[in-house]
């Protein structure tokens, strides 16, 4: 394993913001950190960056010493850089002090600048830089040096969809070439889209992980019906309707939104779609929309973390 | 000139900050040169130039480093493969040529008018330069905001200059100083030296080496 945690807990204060994690990350593994706001993603990066020290548990990240700090880049949730420098002075500095030699550093920040399409701002002081600007430059400087841990802090913050696909190709290509990469989202889609697994959070603790796939199938749902109403309603007598395995709720602006997670044993998903617009209808609900869909990460994510609409 | 270390940045950043530049040469000399070439008392431009090193030392640097932890930069270079007491090491020193140059002028028309200039006048000059930075990293260690980094910079500052005998003598205290050296070979005071001002700047920058990894947001002893 590149990266071994072992009961990991950490507090600030009387917050605990991590709480016996213990988790394995591969060598060549993309790793999603999905939870809530809060949840202890941010500070699970920093103590396997050894950047804050656990109250209790272990941390095994070989090889020790300097030659592991060498080979880690981290993003982080900030846009620090030296301001007065331009953006290429700024990565030249974090390639240099990484031990590029001048020449590798030289050709490997030009085609880092290119890909997320700063070349034309490279000559620029940080100073002027849009936030997305800053967060590309920062994803450079983690990148730069080819490290063999790439832990990334919320990475697709601030990037336009071109500058996603790009990391996205890059993250994909360190992991191909032995790289273990760690990142934290609070998007959905992005974890689904990237990590080979997902750790899911909340208040510090780990709930599950598991490849994206493997997650879903374990809600037992095989389609979702999302249903919108004028008003809410009392949901429980549509857990009565045989292949209901799971009801979310939640008030939407001015209206209702149940969320129905369903096996349709022998019933087709648009003959339990009638049963279940049926049932409302008996409680009084008035339809004004529906989605019959498959489950994703979403639903994994709200009914993990106890979302009012998750499926249960 | 691209920047390929801490101490390379800091001297890029200064020299490029014109107008910064221009107020850190301008000030000392605005405030000092009337001090040296007016019919006062030596011992005047002595305390003044004394000052100036303590406060432009400890308060450039502490100030620095505390903005720069409260901006994150100093939590990123603790992830670099670089030991935190090179890193204190390189931006001591950047500051410590930038803090003696901006005095220089001033430092040189003083003794052009009152004395010859003495190998113990650049030794001492030179000490009291490191030591401020040096102290100047101390007080950016201790924990806190920016307005407290604000608060032990001024604090540090006074105490320096009272405890190094610029306000009244400070028989016990003068001689533990650096600072006291400067101003006394700057007054050619007789037998000044019970102690090496070399010694004692070393004895500061030593402390400051020794506690940088608490600057940069590391235990000390975790290695690399």
């Amino acid at each position: 394993m590149a990266v071994t945690l072992r009961d990991v807990t950490k507090w600030f204060g009387t917050v605990r913001a991590l709480d016996g994690v213990t988790l394995d990350v591969g060598k060549g593994e993309i790793l999603g950190l999905l939870g809530p706001n809060g949840s202890g993603k941010s500070t699970l990066l920093k103590v396997i960056a050894r950047l804050i020290p656990p109250d209790d548990g272990s941390v095994v990240r070989p090889p020790a010493g300097r030659a592991t700090m060498h080979g880690t880049g981290m993003l982080f949730d900030h846009t620090a850089h030296w301001e007065a420098l331009t953006g290429y002075e700024n990565a030249w500095f974090f390639a240099r002090s990484y031990g590029m030699d001048p020449e590798a550093a030289h050709d490997r920040l030009k085609g880092l600048f290119e890909a997320f399409g700063l070349r034309e701002r490279l000559g620029d002081p940080v100073s002027g830089y849009s936030y997305g600007m800053r967060r590309k430059l920062g994803i450079i400087e983690a990148l730069a040096h080819d490290p063999s841990l790439i832990l990334l802090d919320e990475p697709s913050i601030g990037l336009d969809y071109r500058a996603r696909i790009t990391l996205a190709g890059l993250l994909r290509d360190a992991a191909r070439q032995g790289a273990t990469v760690i990142f934290s989202t609070n998007d959905v889609s992005e974890a689904a889209d990237l990590a080979d697994r997902v750790a899911l959070f909340d208040r510090g603790r780990l709930l599950v992980s598991g490849e994206p796939s493997a997650l879903i199938r374990s809600l037992g749902a095989v389609v979702m019906i999302e249903l919108r109403l004028k008003a809410p309603i009392d949901t429980r007598p549509l857990e009565e309707i045989p292949g209901v395995e799971g009801i979310g709720a939640e008030e939407r602006g001015e209206g209702f939104s149940i969320t129905v997670a369903a096996t349709p044993d022998g019933l087709g998903p648009s003959s339990l779609l009638a049963r279940v617009v049926h049932a409302v209808a008996a409680q009084g609900g008035e339809v004004v929309g529906a989605d019959l869909r498959a489950p994703g990460l979403p639903d994994v994510f709200l009914a993990y973390t106890g979302g009012e609409s998750g499926a249960s | 000139m691209r920047p390929d270390s801490l101490f390379q940045k800091e001297i890029i950043t200064d020299l490029r900050d014109r107008r910064g530049l221009f107020f850190k040469f301008a000030l000392p000399a605005a405030l000092l040169l009337p001090l040296i070439f007016a019919d006062l008392p030596v011992s005047l431009p002595a305390t003044g130039i004394t000052v100036a090193v303590i406060f432009s030392g400890v308060f450039g640097s502490s100030i620095g480093l505390v903005r720069l932890r409260e901006n994150g930069m100093l939590e990123r270079m603790a992830m670099l493969p670089i030991s935190p007491r090179r890193l204190t090491a390189g931006y001591i020193l950047a500051n410590t040529l930038l803090d003696g140059a901006q005095i220089a002028v001033p430092l040189a028309a003083f003794l052009f008018v009152h004395l010859p200039a003495t190998p113990e006048v650049a030794v001492s000059f030179v000490s009291a330069v490191v030591a401020a930075n040096a102290l100047g990293v101390i007080v950016a260690a201790a924990p806190g905001s920016s307005g407290e980094g604000h608060l032990y910079a001024i604090v540090t500052v006074m105490a320096a200059i009272a405890l190094s005998g610029l306000v009244t003598a400070t028989p016990h205290a003068q001689g533990l100083l650096p600072f006291w050296y400067l101003y006394a070979t700057l007054l050619a005071i007789p037998g000044t030296f019970p102690l090496s001002p070399v010694a004692l700047a070393s004895l500061i920058l030593g402390s400051a080496l020794v506690i940088s990894p608490w600057l940069f947001g590391r235990s000390v002893g975790s290695g690399g």
